[in-house]
């Protein structure tokens, strides 16, 4: 039973009353998926004009109008982190949304989220495969430098702003501090076994916690150092050797991390995997004989507790929100097929209804087509339609 | 430019009426002329909510002196009898690049450049407050002529590039006065957009995120240098400082940039004017919640080719509702109680203006407060409410003589007076003269219509049903036109005036024997019923969708999902 946007009652005949009452005879409910790392539904993801962006934020470029905002419902996702690119060191802070299809950007924002902001590592952030030579840092070595330098920065920073006496206000530092008072989290882009224990210890010498290794696919080499450290992993399921250093990768990756005692998620990254991450999921049943209820954890619960959302979403439990998922079949088939999608209690989407305003956009382009076609203002000159590529992001999209 | 200035002087300072009293004169005799000018009998529109019928309008000097029903007219006054013809205050365009030079792109190199190149100003070369539209001015007479033509008396310009654009200047579209007097204000507000300059490579920002934090770090650093702290000259801090209290314009992109322009504005306390894109109406909400004054487009999409049925495919939804719902821009905006100016900005060519705004109007915008959104609107935005937009006692003589009521379809411009300087657009006693006529010869009779353009007239001739080749033009009361028998190739030459007090035209036709006869074209009356009918079907098309933007991109969903190269 769901009340006000969150779930009032769990259990067997429940007094009905007044409710509207859906029959999911035959069918699976469950909590909606969360989606750590996915690069939608914004029209920038990358500043990468510099080796630290932690002034900007993708809050400020959110598109409410990103059709993929509504395919993520039709794959029963209910709250999503758009995360900054990995063009750099330190990037920009991250914006938490559940996907409301029709809100404006505001409204997507999940309200009250914890702060988070992306971090990178390796290839990408010393631009070893394009040809740029002049910024720093250029090796592994200076990135380590790079974060020591602007942490040190940033305790100074906070010193004078507290000294009373008059400090420029920066941006950039401002989120850094942030960092260094745990007040926001890092969700870092990493392959490497090296790196990762290089930010670890960059991490505890000031005093705090990497948040969540993204990627993370040699998380599996250093599991037990991560759970000693208190980082969760966010990886894919089994995608792998696209680059030099994901030549290590291994599907078994998300089962030896879980079982080290890591918090594990799966995430998409990728505007068409984010519609299927149950099936993601279910893989590493498969590889690593991991529990069905460990893997669906992997895209609900787990991913909330990375986020900092548990209390919230993430399984359904009285006093949660009503984010839900009604699927034709057990979720992690690839036969399931998500129903209707339920965020804090609204129908967002309805397959059922999908069907009925396809026909009716059908309709409306016939009569737009006539519209046009009947356009008499002949000092125009028609243009003759072109397909469009829409640019979709990924962490290197600059 | 001091060059420039002194040829203008030289040049045109004899021919100039308001002479600067302290010049010498070496090319002839100096003189002052001190002459009033009346208009009477116009219905006189001093602001776009007050109009005075049968009113005068005296001016002097390029000012107004008196506007309204009695005014008592001196001697020595030169009286121009309107015999009820119109004057409305001459139109603002608050938003342009007039006169300046475009600026030229940085050569590429290879490598990109991430440190400022420049010495003694802020770190960021897409950051150019210290920028002066005045500096780079040259009044461009042809694009001078292309605005008055559309209505416009007065045009604000600024260097459009980079993301601090430094300052703008107010300028009348008067081509016979030079700088010194058509500048109605050098530095007429401080220019910003999210957009980086063509004239530096630096890298930063890179993202529209980087261009929203760069704008907000650039203002908290100008609060830093202005209370003395920073060791380091900045020029651009300093003029970003100097110019402080001047009206902000910030050119946005997109609906959702207007968001983010709005988000500055308030965090800083700049109560940024927002140069908007055209697509408020999409998002409508969240653009009224932003309390902000806009200045608006009128660049339409245009619409699609829609005859091959494969093409077809490739349009969105999205792409076909903003073709048919973008006129009704304006009015949504304003129906929200949005305040908002227009501007010529972003069209291909100026005279695109009138056509696409009488569109708006077709499509539910009021015509009140489009002229308020051309004349009021623009002049308190840009803070010279004294100077210009209306015809009260003290502004600038900007005014244009109509044959009638304004953004009407029939209406003529005939004049457009910029600081009390004619400028001719069409004769005074230029009429609509569009309709179908009569023309009967001893052996022929032609059936003529004119149609089209007011300025662009179109004839067709037919012979009973034959259509005929013809030519027509039309000009200073004189009608010419020519007419081929396509078979024959027999040519009929013949030239008319116009009569007065009706549109029939008389004169002399040569026949292709080489006779010449008198004739009189008469024109048909048109049915009222008739016009009734023209103007229903003119009523506007447009699809009211019942879908809100919720859909919008609703047609992606047939598509598959692009592939990309994945670089994860």
């Amino acid at each position: 039973m769901v009340k006000n946007g969150k779930i009032e009652k769990i259990g067997k005949n429940l007094a009905s009353g007044n409710l509207l009452t859906i029959d999911a005879t035959g069918k699976h409910l469950t909590t909606g998926i969360i989606d750590e790392h996915s690069h939608i539904a914004a029209t920038s993801i990358n500043e990468g004009g510099q080796n630290s962006s932690a002034e900007v934020t993708i809050e400020d470029v959110l598109d409410p109008e990103d059709i993929n905002i509504y395919r993520n419902l039709a794959g029963g996702v209910t709250a999503i982190q758009i995360l900054h690119g990995s063009a750099n060191p330190i990037g920009g802070r991250s914006a938490i949304i559940k996907p409301r299809w029709g809100a404006d950007a505001k409204g997507l924002l999940y309200k009250d989220a914890p702060k988070f902001i992306k971090f990178a590592l390796g290839e990408n952030v010393k631009q070893s495969n394009w040809q740029s030579y002049s910024r720093f840092p250029q090796t592994r070595m200076g990135v380590e430098q790079l974060y020591v330098n602007y942490f040190t920065r940033a305790k100074e920073y906070e010193v004078k702003k507290l000294s009373g006496k008059p400090y420029r206000y920066d941006l950039e530092m401002e989120v850094l501090v942030e960092i260094l008072n745990k007040e926001r989290f890092i969700s870092c882009h990493s392959y490497v076994q090296s790196e990762i224990n290089m930010l670890m210890k960059v991490a505890e010498r000031f005093n705090f916690r990497i948040n969540t290794f993204t990627h993370i696919l040699e998380g599996y080499k250093v599991a037990d150092k991560m759970r000693e450290h208190g980082v969760g992993g966010s990886t894919f399921s089994d995608w792998w050797a696209y680059k030099y250093e994901v030549k290590d990768a291994i599907p078994h990756n998300a089962s030896i991390m879980a079982a080290a005692g890591v918090t594990v998620a799966i995430n998409s990254d990728d505007a068409e995997m984010s519609r299927r991450l149950n099936q993601e999921a279910a893989k590493s049943i498969k590889y690593g004989g991991m529990s069905e209820e460990e893997a669906w954890k992997m895209v609900t619960l787990n991913p909330a507790k990375l986020l900092h959302l548990d209390d919230k979403v993430g399984s359904i439990k009285v006093g949660k929100d009503a984010d839900l998922v009604l699927w034709s079949d057990h979720p992690l088939s690839v036969y399931a097929i998500a129903e209707k999608t339920l965020i804090e209690g609204a129908v967002y989407f309805d397959i059922e209804k999908d069907k009925l305003q396809r026909a009716a956009i059908k309709k409306e382009k016939n009569k737009l087509i006539k519209l046009m076609r009947d356009d008499k203002d002949k000092g125009i000159k028609k243009k003759i339609p072109v397909k469009k590529q829409k640019k979709q992001f990924t962490c290197e999209s600059l | 430019m001091k060059k420039t200035l002194f040829t203008c002087l030289l040049l045109i300072s004899v021919a100039t009426s308001i002479a600067q009293d302290y010049f010498p004169t070496n090319s002839g005799l100096k003189q002052e002329n001190n002459n009033y000018t009346a208009f009477t009998n116009a219905t006189l529109y001093i602001s776009p909510n007050k109009v005075i019928k049968k009113g005068t309008l005296l001016i002097q000097n390029g000012k107004v002196v008196e506007s309204g029903k009695s005014v008592v007219i001196p001697d020595n006054t030169i009286v121009i009898d309107l015999n009820g013809n119109y004057i409305y205050p001459s139109f603002i365009d608050p938003y342009s690049s007039f006169g300046i030079p475009k600026t030229k792109k940085v050569k590429w190199e290879n490598g990109p450049q991430y440190e400022s190149k420049r010495e003694g100003f802020y770190w960021n070369d897409h950051v150019m407050p210290e920028n002066r539209a005045i500096d780079r001015f040259e009044y461009d007479r042809k694009k001078a002529d292309e605005l008055r033509k559309a209505g416009f008396g007065v045009i604000n310009t600024h260097i459009m590039d980079g993301i601090a654009r430094g300052t703008g200047i107010l300028v009348t579209l008067n081509d016979r006065l030079n700088n010194s007097e058509r500048i109605i204000n050098d530095s007429s507000g401080q220019y910003f957009s999210f957009k980086k300059s063509e004239a530096s490579r630096q890298s930063y920002p890179s993202s529209h995120m980087g261009a929203i934090a760069l704008l907000k770090q650039m203002h908290y650093d100008a609060k830093w240098y202005a209370d003395g702290h920073a060791k380091n000259k900045d020029l651009s801090l300093e003029a970003l400082n100097t110019n402080k209290s001047l009206p902000s314009f910030i050119e946005s992109g997109d609906k959702r940039k207007n968001i983010n322009a709005d988000d500055i504005s308030d965090l800083f306390d700049l109560n940024y004017t927002i140069i908007g894109a055209g697509d408020e109406y999409e998002a409508i909400e969240s653009i009224k919640a932003t309390q902000s004054k806009y200045i608006i487009p009128i660049n339409f999409p245009e619409p699609y080719d829609v005859s091959d049925p494969y093409a077809i495919k490739y349009l969105t939804i999205a792409e076909m509702r903003d073709w048919n719902q973008a006129p009704t821009n304006l009015r949504v905006l304003s129906k929200n109680n949005i305040e908002f100016a227009l501007t010529t900005f972003k069209l291909k060519k100026v005279s695109e203006f009138d056509k696409n705004l009488k569109k708006a109007i077709k499509y539910g915008f009021d015509k009140t407060k489009a002229l308020e959104a051309l004349t009021v609107i623009p002049a308190a935005m840009l803070g010279q409410s004294d100077k210009v937009g209306t015809l009260k006692k003290g502004r600038y003589a900007n005014f244009l003589i109509m044959s009638g009521e304004l953004f009407d379809e029939e209406t003529i411009l005939y004049e457009n007076w910029v600081q009390g300087t004619k400028n001719s657009i069409n004769s005074l006693s230029k009429k609509d003269i569009r309709g179908t006529y009569t023309l009967t010869t001893d052996e022929k009779k032609f059936d003529i219509s004119i149609a089209g353009n007011i300025n662009k007239l179109k004839a067709t001739v037919k012979v009973d049903t034959l259509i005929y080749d013809s030519k027509l033009s039309y000009k200073d009361d004189w009608v010419t036109i020519s007419i081929t028998d396509k078979e024959t190739k027999d040519v009929y030459n013949s030239k008319a005036l116009i009569e007065k007090n009706h549109s029939n035209f008389s004169g002399i036709l040569i026949l292709p024997d080489g006779t010449q006869t008198n004739f009189t074209a008469l024109k048909k009356e048109e049915k009222k019923e008739e016009k009734k009918e023209k103007q229903k079907e003119e009523k506007n098309s447009h699809v009211e969708s019942s879908t809100s933007n919720l859909s919008k991109c609703w047609l992606w969903l047939f598509r598959k999902s692009q592939k990309t190269n994945y670089f994860i």
